[in-house]
């Protein structure tokens, strides 16, 4: 008598203490991620200051395209920690370094690009797809066949996956 | 003395006697046949007794079944109830969950996955596959990059926009 009166009055407090944790919890876990902020500022910035460096590669300013390119993954480069996005973006803009690099005949300078560009993959993708590339051509400037044909073995590979995903192949 | 020998019984009867009682108890008669009368008699009452028996069998395990029906219901009744184990397991599982999502967010800082960014134009594709195989230079796969790149980076807006960038 006595356990099922104590337990018809304390269970719903124990419900109810149990949500109020619960959502306690949740609040401090929402409360503890930075706001979203409406759009990714950096990202935009990125997308600018590429199609200023394509205006500056048409017009045969490879210096100062590859200038301001620096500028954006060092100076103006996001702090950690990145996300996929960024990391894609990234990707992207060491790919154009090192074909900078290579197209003014610094293979060295175009192998470090590359490497770092491909520290940021994650996943295979047509921007590591180019690293490889990159890097690939990188080895073969610098008389070093064996990592060339290695890189370019791996560039195809996802090149491939590409294509099949692209015509809906399996 | 002749009141007293017509008293005694006669052997004859002594022996329906015995018949008699053995058919009540429901011997057979030990070659010595009873009065049929009497015989019929002891089956009737031979054949009540064994229905009296079954029904009082039947009453008694009816009874013996009400009182167990009433002994498991008082104990059931008396079972503790234990309120404390229902909430604890959603309000266990659910916080943990939350735990666990919390450190997972805090400790990557970071979506799970990136962006979906558009296919890459299969024009694309074969210029990247012709500067791997050396049958062209990066600056036309950089070329044959602009618009799709474009589109990544639109994509990529996209989805900031929605709010899925930190």
């Amino acid at each position: 008598m006595i356990r099922g009166v104590t337990g018809t009055v304390t269970g719903p407090f124990r419900r109810a203490l149990g949500l109020l944790f619960t959502g306690l919890l949740l609040l401090v876990g929402g409360c503890s991620r930075p706001p979203r902020p409406v759009a990714d500022p950096w990202i935009a910035r990125v997308a600018a200051v590429n199609r200023q460096v394509d205006r500056l590669l048409d017009a045969d300013d490879a210096s100062r395209a590859r200038e301001l390119l620096q500028t954006l993954v060092s100076v103006e480069r996001p702090g950690a920690p990145l996300d996929e996005d960024r990391r894609l973006v990234l990707e992207d803009c060491y790919f154009r370094l090192a074909r900078l690099a290579l197209a003014g005949r610094d293979p060295a300078q175009a192998l470090s690009d590359a490497e770092t560009g491909l520290a940021y993959q994650t996943a295979p993708s047509l921007f590591a797809a180019n690293l490889l590339v990159a890097r690939g051509a990188a080895h073969e400037a610098l008389n070093e066949p064996r990592a060339a044909a290695e890189d370019y073995h791996r560039a195809l590979l996802m090149n491939e996956a590409l294509l099949r995903e692209a015509v809906g192949r399996p | 003395m002749r009141d007293d020998e017509e008293l005694l019984p006669t052997p004859e009867e002594l022996a329906e006697a015995e018949a008699l009682a053995r058919a009540l108890e429901g011997g057979a008669p030990a070659g010595v046949a009873g009065p049929e009368d009497a015989l019929g008699a002891a089956a009737l009452l031979r054949h009540a007794h064994d229905t009296q028996s079954s029904e009082r069998r039947a009453a008694e395990d009816r009874r013996i079944a009400d009182g167990m029906g009433r002994s498991l219901a008082a104990i059931e009744a008396r079972r503790p109830v234990h309120p404390r184990r229902r909430w604890l397991a959603p309000a266990l599982l659910v916080p943990a969950a939350a735990v666990a999502a919390l450190l997972v967010t805090v400790r990557h800082g970071e979506r799970p996955g990136g962006t979906p960014v558009p296919t890459p134009p299969l024009a694309l594709i074969e210029a990247q596959a012709r500067a791997a195989s050396g049958r062209a230079d990066l600056s036309m796969l950089d070329r044959e990059m602009r618009p799709y790149r474009e589109a990544v980076y639109a994509a990529l807006g996209a989805r900031s926009s929605s709010g899925g960038a930190p």
